[in-house]
Parts: C-alpha cells; structure tokens; sequence
C-alpha cells in the first residue's frame, strides 16, 4: 500500500431530552410535519432562545464517559448561512469555547481515538427532496446535538466502524442518547485524506457528510480512499471539497456550489449568556453515570468468571446488565444467573427492541433464589430448568412452584441405595459397561434419575455407579 | 398630574366612559394621521373592544389598574398577535405575529387599549422617520420637518395627542432621539430591564423597549408596569422588580449630576442645544444638586463601534427573512433557491437596511472580524468600564440628547455616515447597557424642542426618572399640542 | 478601497442582490462605512477583556410545552402543502 488513509469523525447525537435545546417543544420522532414548532424554533421575528438545563447535562455525561475535560464555563455562539431548513440563516452553536475538551475513546486494541472537543448545539428541520418542489418539516429543528469531533487518528475501516460501534453503545448505555442512525439521531461526517506512506504531513481532507449508516461509512471512506490515490497517482491534487455519498452509485459527489460558499462569521451569541457548570454539578452528573460498560466486562470476566461472550452479552443492553447485577448480589453462582439470562430467558425475546427492554416476569430476587437452591444442590440442574421456564410463564417464584418434596435433598443413604439397586436391575448395561462400553453407564444414570423422580445429581449418581461396578 | 392619572380618575368618576375616551382618539387620528403619518395600522375594532371591556369592569364596581382603559399605540416591530406588525418594511407587509411580545402580553392583562401600530424607520434602521416603506412620519411641532426614529410613529402619536403614551424601541438612540425631536418623554430602559421577547431583533446585545409619553409620571408608570424578568428571555434581569413611581417625588438636594467633557467640547452640537443643556445645569444646581465635569473619552469613537456591532448583530438577525415561512417572496422563475432567496431580499428590504446587512457580513467576514467586530467589543467594554469609573464620582450624567433640534426632510447627504452621527449623543448608553431618559430642556428660536438625557448606572431608572420628574417640575418645558384630543 | 468583486462576495454572503446599476452607489456607501469603522480596526484592544464571566444563561426545566398549530405554523405563507413548508425547484 503506497498510500496511508487517514481518517476525523465529526458525529453528530441528538440527546435525549423530552424537550428541545432553545424552546418546549416536543423532541418526539415522527410526528405530523410542523406540529412540534414554536416561535423559537421556528425562528419567527422576536423569537429569543432559552436553554435547556437537561440537555447540557446529558452533554456533560456524554464529555465524562469519553474522558473529557468539561468547562466550567462555555459561551454560545452563531454559526451564521443560509439553508432551508435554517430558519433562522443561523445555528446557535459553540465556537472557540465549548462546553468538552480533550478526551479519548479507546479501542479494542487498546489504541486510543483522541477526542478533540465536544460542544452543544441544536439541529436543523428536514427537508423532503421531491421532483418539482422541495418540503420543509422544521419538528426536528432545535433538537439538542453534540457534536463529537475527534482527531484525525483513524488508520483504517474497521478501526472507524469499532470507534462508531463503540460510541453508539456508550451513548445509549448511559442514556445520552438512542443513537438510531436510521432515524437520524446519530449523524457522522467524515474527513478522509491520504499520503504517501511514511510521510508526515496530512494530505488535503475531504468531508463526507451526513452519514447515517456504518455500512455506507465504510463504503464512502473505501471510494474516496480509491480516488484521492487516483489523483495523486496522476499528479494531480486533491481538492478540499465537502461531499456527500450517493448510495446508489457508490460513489461521493461534491456537494456545495459557489452560491453556497460559507463563511460562517462566529461571533457570541448575543439572546444568551455563558453556559457555567459548577464542579459540584460535575460531580453529581459524574456520580449519575452508570458502571460503564468496558469496567463491567472486566468485572465480569476476572470477579464472577463468565466468559468474554457471555460478558458482552450482558452488557449490551444497560437493563439486562443491571438485571444481572441484582441476580449476581443475592446469588451464591452469579456464573449460574448467566447460564440462566442468556441461555433461557434471551430466547424469550424476537426482536432486539424487545430484547433492549428486557421485559420479564422473573424478578432478578426470584431468579437468585432459583440459583442458589441449585448452588446449594436441593435441585438439579434439569428441575432448575424447567421450573424457571414455568416462572418465566407465570411469574410464580420457585418456592411456589417446586414442592417440599421436589426441593428435600436426596440423601448419601438414599443416592447409595437407588444406585445399588440400578446395578441390581440393568446387568445387561453393566456388564456392556465392564466390557468397554462407557456410554453404557447412562442406562443406569437415567434408571436412577427416573427412580428419584429427577432428584438426583445426575454426576453424582455416576460417580457412585462407577463405584459400586468397580 | 400625569395624563395616564388625570384619565384613571375621570374614567373612575365615570366623567367619561373609555368607549367615548376612545372613540375621541380614533377620531382625532383618523382627522391627523393623513398628515401626520404616526400610525400605519389603526386598530380601531381591538381597541373598541377592550374599551368596552373596561366599561364593563367600571359598571360591575371592579377597581381597574392606572393603565387600564389608557389608549396607547406601539412601535411596529413589537409583535401583537393578530394585528399586522410590519416593521415598516416590504417585507413584512403582510405578517401577522401568531404570537404576542412580552411587553404587549403585560399591557393587554392591565387593560391597555391599543390605538394602533406607530410608523418608525424600516426595521427600526434610521434616524429620522423617512426610512420606512410606507411613508415619512410628520414632526407636529412643523410637519415639513423629520419627526427623529426609528420610533417616529410612536413620538409623533403621544406629541400630537394621538395616543397617551407609547412604546417604542431604542437601540442608538430611537426612543429619545425622536422624544426629543417632538418634545416628549422617552426613556431607554438598561438593558435587561424589559423583555426582549416579541421585539423584532436589529441588534440584539443594544435593543430595549422603552416608553414615551408627554411627561415623567406617566413613563414612570408604564415603565414600572412592562418591566422585570421573564422565562422567554434569557437576557432579561429576573430580579429587577422596580417601584419607579414611588420614588418620583424625592428631593435631590445633595445629588451629583456630571456633565460629559467630549460633548462640552463638541462642535458638531449646536449652540442653541449647548445652551439649553447650560441652563440644564443651572437648575439642577437651583434643585440643590452638584455639577461635576466627567471624562468619557471612548465616547469620541462610539458612532464607529456602534455602527461595527450594530451592523454585525443586525447581519445575522434580518438573515432570517427569506420569504419561505413569511415574509415578502419574489415573483418568477429562478434558477435556484439561493437566487430566490436573493430577489425576495433584494426586493423586500430598502436601501439602508441592505447597507447594514452588507456592512454587518462584511465587519464579521473571517478575514475582518477580528480587526472590526472583535475589536469593536473591547472598545464597548472599555467605554462601559470608563462610564463605571464616571459613576464613582456622580450620580447620574446629563447630556443633550441630539446636536441639534430636528431639521428639514429630504436632506440629502452624499455619505451615509453623516447620518450616522446623529446618534452621537445617544449610542454610547446603548453599547455601555445603561438608563437614559429623555426631556425637554429647551426650545429653539423656532419654538422646535431641545431634549436633554439624564444618564444613570445600570438599573437605576428610579433615580433617573426622579431627577427627569424634578427637572420638570422646576421647569416650564412641557408644551400642549394643538394636534389630537384636548382633554 | 472596496472593489465591485468585495461588494458581489458580501452580497453573496448576505443573500442580496446587487444589480449593475446600483453597484457603484453600493460600492461608494460601503467605502464610506469602512472608512468610518477603520479608527475600530486601529485600536490597541489587547489588554481589554470582554467574555463576562458574572452572569451565566438561565435554564428551563426538560418539560414539554404547548407548540403552535399546524395552522399557526403555516399562517404567514401561501406556499405550503400537507403541513409542509414547500419551496419549488428551479422556478
């Protein structure tokens, strides 16, 4: 490869606040065109914008969780052009001091993705491209964003999809956002530039906009990568173009004319004074984070002993993560909860909407109780079984569904004696048994597991009978 | 006595109903307004109606507030839902607020009755009343001259009896300027007295509603009533409650009055208003007060830096005005929305507006911001600083409010910023957010009327007001128009 | 010295239009106004601070509040269908 990519991230997040960044208008998705507008985000003449104390919270979480410094104090400014679905030819957004500074995300492999900075700002409407005409809908105008802007540390795809991937889970783990890229809450542009390997100096960029799949992402970076080798390779330079991705050619297009040629003349906005986030609000947004989920994988692993892709399942989704917490607390064999929520209680579920919610009538004290009479050998593990699958259907508990007798330990006495009399009854398998046949000692097993009525410790029994036939 | 009291107690004493006290004002405007051009929308029906309300309220033996049943008139870039609010631009010929102004919501609750909508210069752009779309406003003392802006509807309607009171808006100088030109009251509030929600933005970091009547009571009371916080405006003090009336009365034996040395030494004002503020300075000292001599250097460039960021703010606030949501749309075919978007403005705005707009992009266009706009707000803050220095020595500063009395319409001058000094005496309150009101102090050999302003620090519109109410009381320079109703 | 090519780039920006026979009368006003600003762009500003750091912005409360209605929304424009704003393309 004579060319090296590099690649920046600017990302775009509505927050997940119930109301917009400048007024109180609903944030909801999908709503009838123009039913969620005020004078304020409609931008009607005299219209003033007033902040949104929530938003600039989830910003601050958003900032901690990627290792950010956060201001105590950050202005507002205008970002000044002209574009239909900007009703007031301005953004109100953060220009030399924004709310987030210097953080990282880091990597699988440990490589850490420099943030550069992370300010707040609100979105813009939608426009409806059709033949003749084009529609405005200004309900998604004033949402509250973040922008999270990194450095140009990307080497490749993948590490540009695992960064994506990884922001996304976060944002919506600690509640920041949903981060639905086909919805439009999570927005990437994307600056590529190429040069010769072994240089130091960047290349010229380009800026991808808009991006609201990984797939077109990888796509778009891949085309562009392709071109801007082609020109250079032809002695022909790259121009500093913004672009957007066309998916039904595959290709990037430039996307701006002359007309729109933007300056965007910052200057302080002027309907609003500074945004101060005192160290003691710092502290109590910081203590609202949840355990996040990198720290919980690693709890997993080394404290609990799950394994990594039992691990990750469990974090993917904040609510089973926390289910699982509550389970491994009051539990003797929090690796037995595992086994139970992933193994049982995941296949509940058809859709990952529905997985996500993680809706069961199982309490996590109910499953723990489950775990430890397992843990503590008053069952076995084919009753465990198939009791959860009755309380995960009735909401029962256990003690409610499994009997006195169900749950009376099968004593040594007892065990010895039903395997002594398995050895009595089946000498057909013992002796297929003693003449090399392994699997042979299952006829027994199961004659004791019938004839305590599935109380038995199937490997106990077996071990006992490999006894007795010695 | 105050009109706003003199017309409480008569419609207490049911001396005359508010429909007949009404009906006396549309009367006159529709007999003077031909000539005199304060309003350019009446609205004759809405203030008939709340005329009867209040009647009503007197019948059922209810108290009504010192404003109610009072009929006013507003500035036409304030929004009043409902009624037309055209900033006196192409424009906006056709808007209609779907919203009320903060300001207007409050008067509308203490039973103000609307006369109609006050001409002014185009987005509040101009500093003689010839700047709006619809035709020049008249000053009533000669009509052949300029009534003073942007507020020249509203200065007009109150000096002409046409309305008891008004609300204008100041942002270098446009509520005491025209006050000033017609021989009224105005006062420009600090900033973040009164909310700036529903007020058509030119510059934002400069812009305040303010009123105008015919005396210092009067805009006392309404100021007390349109003032302190509100949640929709952020830049609006929330804790500025203030009782401005109560204190109207007290004696200013012992106060300290400065006088600006750079407008002393100034040969752009004239030696009629240079001798009126002199006799000025007389009665203060008759009333017991100090005269002091202040230094404010940063005034001498305070017309270029206002211009810098008054442009600027404005720039970016007319952005908006594109004809899509509202507003003036071009007519034909074009070949893009950017070009649209271009006639519609091109078509919609006047000229001075258009020099602003280009004047404000050009000042904050990458390559220039930091050697216009940025420098522009340090020189703000030094003058703000030097007015803080000022007020360790005095209580409030006097100072005229225009070099001159108002002159001839049609002036034609080669260079627009000639114009631009007009607002010498005026901008620098703006930029340094402090109190001003304006008063008559004098009149010149043509009987036409000199203002004065009394400069306070920033909320102590009591004590300006106090000082403005016993310099009128001292004084004979309160004049009855022959225009309008005689009460 | 302002050129006719500053002017076009300004109105650009601007969203104005300047037509031939105005360009000079623009062109002349905006030498005039820069004139007038330039003792701005010679001030010695360094030592003056201007962020005001005393006051900060208010906050709302994350409530949702009334909106306008649709018709509201629409109320000052004849271009509109379906609840959309509509701009046409290309005339």
């Amino acid at each position: 490869m004579k060319y090296e990519l590099t690649v920046g991230l600017e990302t775009h997040i509505e927050l997940s606040t119930k109301s917009k960044m400048f007024c109180s208008c609903s944030t909801a998705f999908a709503g009838a065109p123009n039913t969620q507008c005020c004078p304020v985000c409609l931008g009607l003449p005299g219209s003033l914008p007033v902040m949104n104390r929530y938003a600039v919270e989830l910003a601050v979480m958003a900032g901690l969780a990627l290792n950010c410094k956060v201001a105590n104090t950050s202005y507002m400014d205008r970002k000044n052009y002209s574009y239909p679905d900007l009703p007031k030819a301005y953004q109100i957004s953060q220009y030399d001091v924004p709310l987030c500074i210097g953080g990282y995300l880091e990597l699988q492999s440990g490589k850490k993705i420099r943030i550069t900075r992370i300010h707040i700002e609100e979105d813009a409407g939608k426009l409806v491209h059709k033949e003749k005409e084009t529609l405005i809908d200004y309900n998604r105008c004033g949402v509250p964003l973040i922008e999270i802007v990194t450095e140009p540390d990307f080497c490749t795809v993948d590490e540009v999809r695992e960064y994506v991937e990884t922001l996304q889970h976060l944002m919506r783990y600690i509640g920041v956002s949903d981060c639905r890229m086909q919805e439009g809450s999570m927005r990437c542009d994307v600056n590529v530039s190429v040069r010769l390997k072994g240089t130091d100096a960047l290349g010229t960029r380009t800026e991808i906009k808009n991006m609201n799949s990984v797939a077109n992402m990888v796509r778009a970076i891949e085309y562009e990568y392709t071109r801007q080798c082609e020109l250079l390779e032809k002695e022909q330079s790259v121009t500093q173009d913004t672009l957007r991705y066309v998916e039904e050619t595959g290709k990037t297009s430039p996307m701006r004319s002359k007309e729109d040629a933007r300056d965007y003349r910052f200057f302080r906005e002027p309907d609003l004074l500074s945004v101060s986030v005192s160290d003691e609000e710092i502290k109590a947004i910081k203590d609202k984070i949840p355990e996040l989920p990198k720290d919980k994988i690693k709890r997993y692993i080394q404290t609990f002993g799950l394994t990594e892709a039992d691990a990750n399942h469990l974090i993917k989704y904040r609510r089973i993560s926390e289910y699982f917490d509550e389970v491994a607390r009051l539990s003797k064999s929090p690796k037995t909860g595992a086994k139970f929520i992933i193994g049982q209680m995941f296949s509940l579920f058809s859709t990952e909407a529905q997985k996500e919610a993680f809706a069961v009538r199982v309490t996590p004290e109910s499953l723990a109780t489950l775990v430890n009479l397992l843990a503590d050998g008053k069952i076995n593990s084919n009753l465990a079984k198939t009791t959860l699958e009755q309380m995960l259907i009735t909401g029962k508990s256990a003690d409610e569904l499994l009997s006195a007798e169900d749950m009376a330990a099968l004593s040594e006495a007892d065990l010895d004696s039903l395997c002594k009399r398995a050895v009595e009854s089946n000498t057909g398998a013992v002796a297929d048994y003693k003449g090399g046949k392994e699997k042979a000692i299952m006829a027994l097993v199961g004659f004791v597991m019938r004839e305590s009525r599935g109380k038995a410790n199937p490997e106990s029994a077996k071990e006992k009978l490999k006894e007795i036939i010695k | 006595m105050g009109r706003i009291e003199q017309i409480h107690s008569l419609l207490c004493k049911k001396d005359i109903s508010c429909r007949e006290l009404t009906e006396e004002y549309l009367n006159a405007i529709q007999r003077d307004n031909p000539e005199l051009f304060a309003y350019v929308t009446v609205t004759a029906q809405e203030a008939l109606t709340a005329a009867d309300k209040i009647d009503r309220q007197i019948a059922q033996g209810g108290d009504i507030g010192m404003l109610s049943g009072v009929p006013m008139s507003i500035k036409d870039n304030i929004s009043t839902r409902g009624i037309r609010t055209t900033c006196c631009s192409k424009m906006l010929a056709d808007y209609t607020p779907v919203y009320d102004a903060s300001v207007w919501s409050k008067l509308k609750n203490s039973g103000a009755v609307l006369l109609g909508k006050a001409n002014m210069d185009e987005f509040a752009m101009g500093s003689t009343g010839e700047n709006s779309c619809f035709g020049a406003s008249s000053n009533p003392y000669n009509t052949a001259l300029v009534s003073g802006g942007s507020s020249g509807g509203s200065a007009v309607s109150v000096s002409a009896n046409l309305a008891v009171y008004s609300l204008g808006t100041d942002t270098g100088g446009s509520v005491r300027q025209p006050a000033s030109f017609c021989g009224v009251v105005g006062l420009k509030p600090t900033y973040g007295a009164v909310s700036r929600y529903g007020l058509v933005a030119f510059a934002s970091s400069l812009d305040q509603i303010g009123p105008m009547a015919s005396t210092v009571e009067d805009v006392s009371l309404v100021f007390d009533s349109i003032a302190g916080g509100d949640v929709l405006d952020s830049t609006c003090n929330r804790d500025y409650k203030p009782d401005t009336y109560k204190t109207l009365k007290d004696d200013i034996k012992g106060r300290t009055v400065g006088i600006i040395r750079q407008f002393a030494d100034n040969n752009s004002i004239s030696p009629e208003v240079k001798s009126s503020m002199n006799e000025a300075v007389k009665t203060f000292e008759d009333l017991g007060a100090k005269v002091i001599m202040v230094d404010i250097p940063e005034i001498l460039r305070s017309v270029p830096v206002y211009c810098v960021i008054s442009c600027a703010e404005a720039s970016s606030n007319l952005a908006r005005f594109d004809g899509i949501r509202y507003g003036y749309r071009a007519q034909g075919d074009f070949m893009s929305i950017h070009q649209l978007i271009c006639k519609s403005r091109s078509e919609g705005f006047g000229k001075e507006v258009k020099r602003r707009i280009m004047m404000g992009t050009n000042v904050l266009s990458s390559d220039k911001c930091s050697f216009y706009y940025d420098k522009a707000r340090a020189l703000r803050q030094a003058l703000s600083n030097e007015f803080s220095r000022a007020f360790s020595q005095c209580d409030v500063i006097i100072a005229p409010t225009a070099p001159t009395p108002a002159f001839v319409k049609n002036r034609v001058v080669a260079d627009p910023t000639v114009l631009y000094m007009e607002d010498m005496c005026t901008v620098c309150t703006n930029l340094a957010s402090l109190p001003a009101v304006s008063l008559p102090c004098g009149y010149s050999a043509q009987g036409l009327p000199i203002g004065m302003q009394i400069i306070g620090d920033k909320f102590s519109e009591s004590l300006i007001l106090n000082m403005a109410y016993k310099f009128q009381q001292a004084t004979d320079f309160m004049r009855t128009s022959d225009w309008g109703v005689k009460l | 010295m302002i050129t006719r090519e500053e002017i076009n780039n300004i109105a650009l920006l601007s969203k104005l239009f300047v037509a031939e026979n105005e360009m000079e009368s623009f062109r002349t006003d905006m030498e005039q106004m820069m004139q007038f600003a330039q003792c701005v762009a010679d001030a010695d500003t360094a030592n003056i601070n201007t962020d005001d750091t005393a006051s900060s912005s208010p906050m709302r409360q994350d409530k949702i509040g009334t909106s306008l209605t649709v018709q509201e929304a629409l109320a000052n424009t004849d271009a509109s269908c379906d609840g959309y704003f509509v701009v046409k393309k290309n005339g």
